[in-house]
């Protein structure tokens, strides 16, 4: 979290002069960089709000800060502080006799990020990527995240740094391999991170696997323009889609176009019925792929294996001022804004699809504490993006991440350090070896 | 899995010779007993000569458990999270248990156990745990883990 309180306000870019970092802001660094102030000592470890320049390594309760921000939770603070490993002795004339698949099957539930540091092991261990009986096994595992990735460029040079929420670690991974023209960070799914960009004239997407340091280039679509995209990962198929649907400015009618990775071709589908200014936020589940649109406010609905649109005629919140649509899991669609016209009465709420009474049901509202600290000003710009149930708040001004996950009804904060600049693009990511781009 | 209504019992021996008796639909929880159960070779006492009796006792406490209809969720991942608070060489005999027997639950979680216990680990502590040589020349080993830098915190 960046430092709330005094200097909070500088604008991206200035370091201020409160932080007390472990050197300049260079590359190499472990801590990302941010645009927007970091936390000072440039760990990982959380420190306190206002409490600037301490390193805290201690995983119990934070202490108490002088400096509050109106409207700060502390206590959602201290319960991300970055997990200790409790070292537990291990006695090698009990585990030397396990057997290979055995191994590989414990290997498999290693968090990914982790694997990394056992490639010093031996020659077999180094390779284990290649080996097809630990890939077998880590697939398997349903879940290796959820993360939060972003990506911003450095003068050029892209930069993208994870968050792992189960093992509350940041890590930078190295994305050198990523060609220049790719700008746009498209989003990611099961694995596979989306990017697209300009190069020259031509629009064009790529995808790639961030933990193997595989890319690919995908062909270009029908229509060169600048477009609306979304990927989703169809782990079972093992194959992806990408799906463009209007162009950014939403003033042409252009046929929708999917990327199918069986066929390595796009193919052209409906036209969306006219309609005006769609809003960039999309959401895929259940095979269809919702999108809002501005004006007039509407629910439109593209249905994979039928091909068309469809309208879906759920009536919006009153004075509702954002929209964003995420996809839950299964069929769940959540709809996610402020409502309130005037800054003293605004509130964040959640709604949720009702799929068969087609309507929108009111089912989160954010604590009012939380929403204070979040945005600070009612003009404040933030981003919402979510994955499995999770729903992701980040303030561009502030570098600040909140998380919801509509499951357990519960509210916490992503401290250690700041995820949002001007810049920089957030989005879920799961970590995966498996994870092809082909 | 709800209980079947047969009150089939199943016999099994322990290699230290101990013999547990069980109703079948908490054997069956190990798919290697339910498809003896199933091919009708469970008649008799079934001999586990790679399991002895105090970790099978252990699994049979497991399974019992699983099929109780008056256990709450709650109680349940108490019990689970409390069950592998056990000595390494028990743990270890658990693995080879449940993975021989094929308690699918049990050996998940003792998989994952393990994995949260090595994954903190130095490599020279790994390769002591499992007797694994190191082959790396000295410069190959400051190679690969300047390479893989980037994933430590």
């Amino acid at each position: 979290m960046d430092g709330i309180g005094e200097s909070s306000e500088s604008a991206p870019g200035v370091p201020s002069s409160q932080l007390k970092s472990n050197g300049s802001f260079r590359e190499g660094d472990r801590s990302p960089k941010q645009v927007s102030p970091l936390r000072g000592g440039g760990s990982r470890n959380t420190s306190p709000l206002g409490r600037v320049g301490s390193r805290n390594t201690s995983p119990s309760r934070q202490k108490v800060i002088k400096t509050k921000p109106r409207g700060f939770d502390e206590e959602r603070v201290a319960t991300f502080v970055k997990a200790a490993h409790p070292d537990v002795q291990m006695e090698d004339s009990i585990w030397a006799m396990l057997p290979e698949d055995l191994l590989n099957e414990i290997l498999a539930r290693v968090p990914p990020f982790m694997i990394f540091r056992l490639h010093s092991v031996c020659k077999r261990w180094n390779s284990i990527l290649q080996d097809i009986s630990f890939l077998k096994f880590h697939s398997q595992v349903s879940s290796h995240g959820p993360c939060l990735l972003t990506f911003w460029k450095n003068s050029q040079i892209p930069q993208c740094s994870v968050f792992s929420l189960p093992l509350k670690t940041w890590y930078k991974i190295p994305f050198t391999f990523l060609p220049q023209w790719a700008f746009w960070l498209v989003g990611s799914s099961g694995g596979l991170v989306c990017f697209s960009g300009l190069d020259g004239l031509a629009f064009k997407t790529l995808v790639c696997n961030p933990l193997t340091q595989t890319w690919r280039t995908l062909p270009i679509m029908h229509y060169n323009q600048q477009r609306q995209l979304i990927m989703v990962v169809d782990r079972t198929d093992r194959s992806f889609k990408v799906i463009a649907t209007s162009d950014i400015y939403g003033d042409r009618s252009l046929p929708t176009e999917v990327y199918d990775s069986k066929l390595n071709s796009w193919s052209l589908h409906q036209v969306m019925p006219a309609v005006n200014l769609c809003s960039s936020k999309m959401a895929y589940c259940d095979s269809k792929l919702y999108l809002e649109t501005l004006s007039p406010l509407g629910l439109m609905m593209y249905r994979m294996d039928a091909s068309y649109w469809e309208h879906i005629p759920a009536k919006f919140p009153r004075s509702l001022l954002d929209g964003y649509l995420v996809a839950g899991t299964q069929k769940r669609l959540f709809l996610v804004g402020r409502i309130g016209l005037y800054s003293t009465l605004q509130s964040m709420r959640i709604w949720e699809l009702d799929h068969a009474k087609v309507i929108w049901v009111e089912i989160s509202r954010m604590p009012p504490k939380h929403f204070r600290a979040l945005l600070r000003l009612s003009a404040e710009r933030f981003e919402c993006f979510g994955q499995d149930n999770l729903i992701c708040f980040t303030s561009w001004n502030q570098g600040k991440g909140l998380l919801y996950d509509v499951d357990k009804k519960v509210w916490s904060w992503i401290a250690g350090c700041a995820l949002q600049s001007y810049n920089s693009q957030v989005c879920f990511y799961e970590p995966r070896f498996d994870a092809s781009i082909y | 899995m709800s209980s079947s209504k047969s009150n089939k019992i199943v016999k099994l021996e322990s290699s230290d010779n101990k013999t547990f008796e069980v109703e079948e639909a908490v054997a069956v929880q190990s798919e290697t007993l339910k498809n003896m159960v199933d091919d009708g070779c469970a008649n008799d006492t079934i001999p586990l000569p790679n399991v002895n009796g105090k970790i099978l006792e252990m699994v049979l406490g497991w399974c019992k458990k699983h099929v109780d209809e008056t256990v709450t969720g709650d109680e349940l991942n108490k019990y689970e999270a409390d069950f592998l608070d056990l000595d390494q060489a028990d743990l270890y005999g658990l693995l080879m248990a449940a993975n021989f027997l094929n308690v699918k639950g049990l050996l998940d979680r003792v998989l994952q156990r393990v994995a949260d216990m090595i994954k903190g680990k130095k490599p020279e502590e790994i390769r002591r745990i499992f007797n694994i040589k190191n082959d790396f020349t000295p410069e190959e080993e400051e190679e690969i883990r300047l390479e893989n830098a980037w994933a430590f915190d």
